[in-house]
């Protein structure tokens, strides 16, 4: 089966791309297919997306149909067909 | 006088013409620090609650504070407040960064209080401890760019130099213009450009060197360096961070991947073609330096260029997030070339963008839905998507050119004259920033009580919210929003007082703020203290408020965001919940039905 990654901000940068189709199986969560996409993107990505920064801010953050992972399963997060995955890194606004 | 302070603010009577040195109240400066909160004070001692926008004892003060221009992370900015906002019936409130503010101090005086009418437009120039009106005629129906560029040069020493000026939109009395400094930073909302434009005061020049020496400096050395260091080790706020690569347009993505980046005047809450104007497609495009406020280390400003095509312009600053959005999706446009236009356009006539995209957006709706007839509209095809008539109504606005006289009424008089008050998307008359509040419920709570109407810098919940910062709190639920929200506006009111900007907050907090606040000033201030300063300057605001009549009835919500739910998107099906969080909120605040109790008022030492 198929979901949706987009690739924000830094990630983006590092990607090359700013989102795929990513063929996943049947029952895999997030932390799946982050594997995944560190396997297909090499050690600046998964450098980029593993762990903390200084501060102890996660270093990426995931959004599954528009809900931060954080308030579903986190990485244990189970994804469906067509699921659209957002995989943010630390920034801010106003 | 205390450390941090000059210890004198400016009278400036434009009835009579005659400027005044006053001694900064030392007292008054422990109560409510500097900014926001002074200049809330000065406005409450002469309060009239019968105060209209464009009477002569309206009070504009220009009002720095303690940080201003000390060697304190992003202590470029400054604050304006007005005792009546022509945009929302309330107290008027703004803030700017630049380096406005840090010049007021060098120029000698902590505040500049301005009252009356002058009867000919004049200018205030302020050089080293001396002030002079000038009149200035010949200025008067100049652009901001335009104005700033004859003013810094008139002084003669252009690196010393600042301006703070309004535009024609000022001039022009629209409720929604602003006060802008340095030509690109904006006091943008509750129409303090009006205000200014009613006295007839076109810019106030600032020119000075000296510096104010604050109480401790070995002890501030040491906090500004432990505050330096969290700033520079933040994802967000360091050098090669979130907020100075991509500057706040980084949010366009997150939001709308988030189902909550408002969408054709808030009638959806996801813009299919949103990366086309994101953060990430600006740096791409158009992004041709990057710029900060006075003493910043963050550095979030975007220097930007468009070279060609239809809406080219040389050479701009901008455009933020909040912009973006306002023309953008919340008026159904995706080209982010047409967005830089409208930025600089609003720019340079002094308008607030965040209002004029909101009056837009809802013009665009009541123009489809058929409520603005076409023979109104002289041919414009004001409709979402639109992008020719999306810039053509600004200058309409500002000139109050055809549909531009009613479009400059703003959006909630706006959609009242032609019989749709449903479509305005505004608290108290000010448009609804770039957050939809129906699935993030705090910021909701946080619109619909803030003092100055439809604000989301008031308590910024997005932080938590969405962010995860300084802790995450889930978007939907609606537990703990009162409390977080109360500790969110009280902590800006005190940033807005201090003055800092923020954005600093990402990275820092309380016990850094008030650290470097109390070895700036010798005042006794910890974490607490600061946050109940905080709290004083959110309840007299509040209390003037209520004297001008406002209570619960005006901390509401469009009924769209809390009847009508998200109709597609990741975010579908979510309503905003204000009705059920309200008597909480107002409970935790020791407030009845949206005013503050005389114990309140007490414990807080406001009377
Ligand atoms: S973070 Fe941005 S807005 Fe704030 S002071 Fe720095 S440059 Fe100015």
């Amino acid at each position: 089966m198929k979901i949706h990654v987009k690739f924000l901000a830094t990630i983006r940068q590092i990607a090359g791309v700013p989102e795929i189709e990513l063929e996943i199986h049947p029952g895999d969560s997030v932390g799946a297919a982050l594997q995944a996409l560190q396997a297909r993107y090499g050690t600046t990505f998964k450098e980029a997306t593993t762990g903390t920064t200084t501060g102890g801010i996660p270093k990426v953050r995931f959004l599954v149909n528009g809900r931060n992972t954080d308030f579903l399963e986190g990485f244990e997060t189970k994804l469906e067909d067509g699921d659209v995955m957002v995989l943010i890194p630390p920034v801010a606004g106003g | 006088m205390l450390g941090g302070y000059v210890g004198k603010m400016l009278e400036v009577d434009l009835d009579s013409g005659e400027l005044k040195d006053l001694p900064l109240d030392e007292e008054m400066a422990k109560m409510y620090l500097g900014g926001k909160g002074l200049g809330l004070k000065l406005v409450y001692d002469e309060f009239r609650a019968d105060m209209q926008p464009f009477d002569p004892d309206n009070l504009l003060v220009f009002a720095t504070g303690p940080a201003t221009g000390e060697k304190i992370p992003t202590s470029g900015r400054y604050h304006i407040v007005c005792s009546k906002s022509p945009q929302t019936g309330t107290v008027g409130s703004g803030n700017a960064g630049g380096k406005w503010g840090p010049y007021l101090k060098f120029a000698g005086y902590d505040v500049v209080i301005v009252r009356g009418i002058s009867k000919e437009p004049v200018y205030l120039e302020i050089v080293d401890g001396k002030a002079r009106l000038v009149p200035a005629p010949e200025l008067w129906g100049m652009t901001v760019y335009a104005v700033t560029d004859e003013l810094v040069e008139r002084t003669g020493n252009p690196k010393k130099t600042s301006v703070a000026c309004i535009g024609p939109g000022g001039e022009n009395l629209i409720p929604f213009s602003g006060i802008m400094n340095d030509k690109y930073r904006t006091a943008g909302r509750t129409g303090l450009g009006a205000v200014m434009g009613s006295k007839k005061l076109k810019a106030v020049v600032v020119s000075g060197s000296k510096r104010v020496d604050p109480a401790n400096p070995e002890l501030l050395k040491e906090r500004v360096a432990d505050s330096m260091a969290k700033i520079k080790e933040n994802p967000v706020t360091g050098p090669k961070g979130g907020l100075h690569t991509y500057g706040t347009a980084i949010l366009v993505n997150i939001l709308n991947e988030s189902g909550a980046y408002p969408t054709r005047n808030f009638q959806e809450a996801y813009f299919p073609e949103a990366d086309e104007q994101s953060g990430e497609t600006l740096v791409d495009k158009y992004l041709t330096g990057r710029g900060g406020c006075w003493g910043c280390p963050i550095v979030c400003g975007r220097r930007s260029d468009v070279p060609e095509g239809p809406y080219s312009v040389r050479d701009t600053e901008g455009p933020e997030y909040e912009t973006i959005f306002a023309f953008g999706a919340d008026c159904g446009i995706k080209e982010l070339d047409a967005l830089i236009k409208a930025n600089h356009l609003c720019d340079e006539l002094g308008l607030d963008t965040i209002s004029m995209g909101g009056t837009i957006a809802c013009a665009m709706e009541l123009v489809e839905k058929g409520k603005i007839p076409k023979e109104k509209l002289h041919g414009m095809n004001l409709r979402f998507g639109d992008v020719g008539s999306m810039i053509e109504a600004i200058w309409r606005t500002a000139y109050r050119a055809g549909i531009g006289a009613d479009l400059s009424l703003g959006s909630r008089a706006l959609a009242e004259k032609y019989g749709a008050p449903e479509f305005s998307m505004d608290v108290k008359g000010m448009e609804l920033p770039a957050y939809d509040p129906r699935p993030i419920q705090g910021i909701g709570l946080n619109y619909a009580t803030a003092n100055r109407g439809g604000d989301h810098v008031y308590g910024y919940t997005i932080s938590p919210e969405i962010l995860g910062l300084p802790e995450k709190l889930d978007p939907y639920a609606v537990e703990d929003k009162p409390r977080w929200t109360i500790i969110l506006q009280d902590l800006t009111s005190a940033i807005n007082s201090s003055v800092v900007c923020l954005f600093s907050s990402f990275a820092l907090g309380l016990p850094e703020y008030a650290g470097m606040l109390a070895a700036v000033t010798g005042f006794d201030l910890d974490a607490d203290k600061l946050l109940k300063l905080g709290e004083r300057v959110t309840n007299l605001e509040r209390l003037m408020n209520n004297k001008y009549g406002l209570d619960r009835n005006e901390d509401i919500l469009p009924k769209r965001l809390t009847e009508e739910p998200v109709p597609e998107g990741p975010a579908k099906g979510q309503i905003s919940h204000v009705p059920e969080m309200i008597d909480e909120y107002y409970a935790l605040r020791g407030w009845v039905d949206g005013k503050p109790t005389e114990e309140k008022l007490k414990e807080l030492e406001i009377i």
